[in-house]
C-alpha cells in the first residue's frame, strides 16, 4: 500500500466520523460566552460613561469659567453717573457680553452708562452682581447725603476709584495658594526606549530553562532576543491640598501601561512576544512653592509612588500562538523629584507641567523598562482646577 | 403585522444557511452560536481527541476552541472554506493546550517508540472509524501530532516544522515512523491479537 493511499483512507474514515459531545459542554460554553458578552458591554459602558464624564468635567471647568467671565466683563466697565441716581431700571433685559447698556434713572431722568473696558486681570476683580452694583449706588433714602456732594459727575474707573477690585494681585496669589486643587494629569516617560539584545542557548524551546555555555554543543537552538520598550503612558487624577502658604500635599490615583515587544530569532523561525503591564498607583508628594506671580507658579516637589500591578498580558505568535493574562504579585515602589511650573489660564484653572526624575526600586515585578532602566525621566502634563 | 415584526427585527431567524449562522454569530446571537456548535461540535470533538490523546483534554480543547471561534468569527474573511478555517482554530487550540501541558517538548524524543514493522499491514477499511480514531489517539505524542497534521489536516512538512518547532527532517522521520506504527497496530487488530 502506498503511503499516500494509506493517508487518504485514514483521512476519509476520520472525516466521515463525528462524536456527539457531552450535553453539559454547551452549557459551559454558553456561560463563558455570557460572561464575555457582559465584559464587552461593561467595557463599552465604561468607555461611554468616561466620555460623558469627561465632557461634563470639561463643561464644569471651562464652561463655568466662561460664565464667570461674562459677568465680570460687564461689571468691569466704567460707570458714568450723570446725575445722582434714584431708582434705576434697565431699559431692556439683562445685557449680553460686550453690550453698551443705557441705564435710565427714573426719578430725575439721570442716565448712567456702562462701558466695556478691556479687563486688566480676571483674578483682580471680585465677582459682583448687578444687585451689588445697585447697592453701591445711592438709593432714594440716601438722596440727601448725595446731594451734599459737590461732584455732579462721578467717574468710576480702576485708576481712580475702582469699586470692583478690592483685592490686590498679591492678595489673590495668597488666596490661590490656599485653595485646594484637583488635577487631571497625563504622564509620558519618553526615556523608555531601550534595545536589549541577548543571545542564549537552550536545551529546549522553553526559554525559561536556560542552559549553561557548556551545553552549547548539544543544543539545537540558538535564540537572539531583541526587546524594545515603548514609552510608558499614565493618566491620573490628583488632589493638591495646601498645608500652609508654602507647602502642599499631592496625592491621588494614576493608571499606567507599560508595553514591550520581544523578537525571538531562532534558527527555524521568528517569534514576536508582546507584553503589556497594567499598574494602578497612589502617589504621595510634597510640593513647595518657589515663585508665584500673576500668571505663573514655580514649585518643587519630592515624594514616592506605590503601584500595584493589575494584570500582565502576553501575546505571542509563532508556532503556537499564545494569549494569556497573569496576575502581578507584589508592589512597585518608586521615588521622584520635580521642579514644575503652572501657567494660570483662568480664574480657577491652570495648565501645569512637571518634569520629573524617577527611580524605580527593584521588587518582585515582571521584567519591564522599570527593571531594565530604573532611573527615568518623566514628564507630567495636566490641568489643575482650584475649587 | 408581518412587515412590522420584520421591521422591528424580532422575527425569529431560521439560520438555514451557513451565511446566516455566521452573521448571527458575529452579532453574538445565542441561537446562531448554538446552531454553529451543533454543526461542528461532533467533528471538532473527533479532531480534539485525535490531537489530545485523551477525552478530558479533548473536551477542554473543544470548549476553548469554540470560545475562540465565537470571539474571532468576525475576522473570518469569507475567502476559503469556513470549515477549514474552523479546523485551523481547533488545531491551534489543541497545539496551545498541548504546549501548556508540555507535551510538545517530547516530540523530538520518541524515535525509539516504534516496534516491529510489518510489510503487510491490514486494510484500514476493516476497522470502524471509532476504532481507528482510538488507535490514532493512542499514538505516542510526536507521532500523533505529525501524523494528524500531515495525513489528515494536510499540512506540509515545512508548516509542521514551524508549528511544532522541529526540523523538517524530524517531521518526515516521525511521519514515516507514525505510519508504520499505525499500520502495525491495524494489522494486529485485524488479526485479533
Amino acid at each position: 500500500m502506498k503511503e499516500s493511499d494509506f493517508d487518504k483512507r485514514v483521512r476519509e474514515q476520520m472525516e466521515s466520523y463525528g462524536e456527539i459531545p457531552d450535553s453539559l459542554l454547551w452549557g459551559s460554553i454558553e456561560r463563558t460566552l455570557a460572561v464575555n458578552t457582559r465584559k464587552i458591554y461593561f467595557y463599552r459602558s465604561v468607555r461611554a460613561v468616561s466620555a460623558v464624564a469627561a465632557a461634563v468635567a470639561l463643561f464644569l471647568i471651562v464652561g463655568r469659567d466662561s460664565v464667570f467671565n461674562i459677568t465680570q466683563r460687564v461689571h468691569e466697565g466704567i460707570v458714568t453717573i450723570v446725575e445722582d441716581p434714584a431708582v434705576i431700571e434697565f431699559s431692556e433685559s439683562l445685557p449680553n457680553r460686550g453690550d453698551i447698556v443705557p441705564i435710565i434713572l427714573k426719578k430725575r431722568g439721570v442716565t448712567a452708562k456702562l462701558f466695556e473696558e478691556k479687563p486688566l486681570q480676571e483674578e483682580q476683580t471680585p465677582q459682583k452682581s448687578y444687585d451689588q452694583i445697585t447697592q453701591q449706588l445711592p438709593t432714594e433714602n440716601e438722596e440727601q447725603k448725595h446731594q451734599e456732594k459737590t461732584e455732579k459727575q462721578i467717574t468710576t474707573s480702576r485708576e481712580s476709584q475702582n469699586i470692583f477690585s478690592d483685592f490686590t494681585i498679591e492678595d489673590q496669589i495668597k488666596i490661590r495658594k490656599r485653595k485646594p486643587a484637583l488635577s487631571l494629569s497625563t504622564m509620558l516617560t519618553p526615556s523608555a526606549g531601550r534595545s536589549d539584545r541577548v543571545m542564549n542557548t537552550f536545551m529546549h524551546t522553553n526559554f525559561k530553562e536556560l542552559s549553561s555555555s557548556l551545553d552549547r554543543d548539544v543544543n539545537q537552538f540558538e535564540t537572539v532576543y531583541d526587546t524594545r520598550y515603548l514609552p510608558t503612558i499614565s493618566v491620573g487624577l490628583q488632589v493638591m491640598v495646601p498645608l500652609n502658604r508654602t507647602l502642599s500635599l499631592v496625592t491621588g490615583v494614576n493608571y499606567s501601561i507599560l508595553y514591550s515587544i520581544t523578537d525571538e530569532q531562532r534558527i527555524s523561525e521568528s517569534v514576536r512576544r508582546e507584553q503589556t503591564l497594567h499598574y494602578i498607583g497612589i502617589p504621595l508628594y510634597l510640593y513647595s512653592n518657589i515663585y508665584s506671580s500673576e500668571k505663573f507658579i514655580l514649585y518643587g516637589g519630592v515624594g514616592a509612588t506605590l503601584e500595584k500591578g493589575v494584570v500582565e498580558r502576553i501575546k505571542k505568535n509563532g508556532a503556537v500562538p499564545l494569549d494569556i493574562s497573569n496576575n502581578i504579585p507584589g508592589l512597585q515602589w518608586s521615588a521622584g523629584a520635580t521642579i514644575g511650573g503652572e501657567y494660570v489660564l483662568g480664574k480657577n484653572i491652570g495648565l501645569y507641567a512637571d518634569p520629573m526624575l524617577m527611580y524605580y526600586f527593584k521588587g518582585n515585578q515582571p521584567k519591564s523598562i522599570r527593571s531594565a532602566q530604573p532611573l527615568q525621566f518623566r514628564l507630567e502634563i495636566g490641568l489643575r482646577y482650584r475649587f | 403585522m408581518h412587515l412590522l415584526i420584520t421591521a422591528m427585527g424580532i422575527r425569529k431567524r431560521e439560520y438555514s444557511t451557513q451565511q446566516e449562522i455566521i452573521e448571527g454569530c458575529i452579532k453574538r446571537e445565542p441561537p446562531a452560536q448554538r446552531k454553529l456548535y451543533e454543526v461542528y461540535a461532533p467533528k471538532m470533538l473527533t479532531l480534539a481527541t485525535r490531537y489530545a490523546g485523551d477525552r478530558e483534554r479533548a473536551k477542554d480543547i473543544l470548549h476553548d476552541g469554540f470560545i475562540t471561534l465565537f470571539n474571532k468569527i468576525d475576522s473570518y474573511s469569507g475567502i476559503g472554506s469556513f470549515e477549514g478555517w474552523v479546523r485551523r482554530i481547533f488545531v491551534n487550540t489543541a497545539l496551545m493546550s498541548l504546549r501548556k501541558a508540555d507535551v510538545l517538548r517530547n516530540t523530538e524524543e520518541i524515535n525509539n517508540a516504534v516496534g516491529e514493522i510489518s510489510d503487510n499491514p491490514g486494510p484500514v477499511e476493516m476497522m470502524s472509524s471509532k476504532e481507528l480514531m482510538e488507535l490514532i489517539a493512542s499514538m505516542p505524542d510526536g507521532f500523533r501530532l505529525v501524523f494528524n497534521m500531515y495525513a489528515i489536516e494536510g499540512y506540509n512538512h515545512q508548516e509542521i516544522a514551524k508549528e511544532l518547532n522541529i526540523s523538517e527532517g524530524s517531521s518526515r522521520s516521525q511521519l514515516s515512523r507514525a505510519r508504520m506504527w499505525l499500520q502495525e497496530r491495524i494489522r494486529r487488530q485485524n488479526e485479533g491479537e
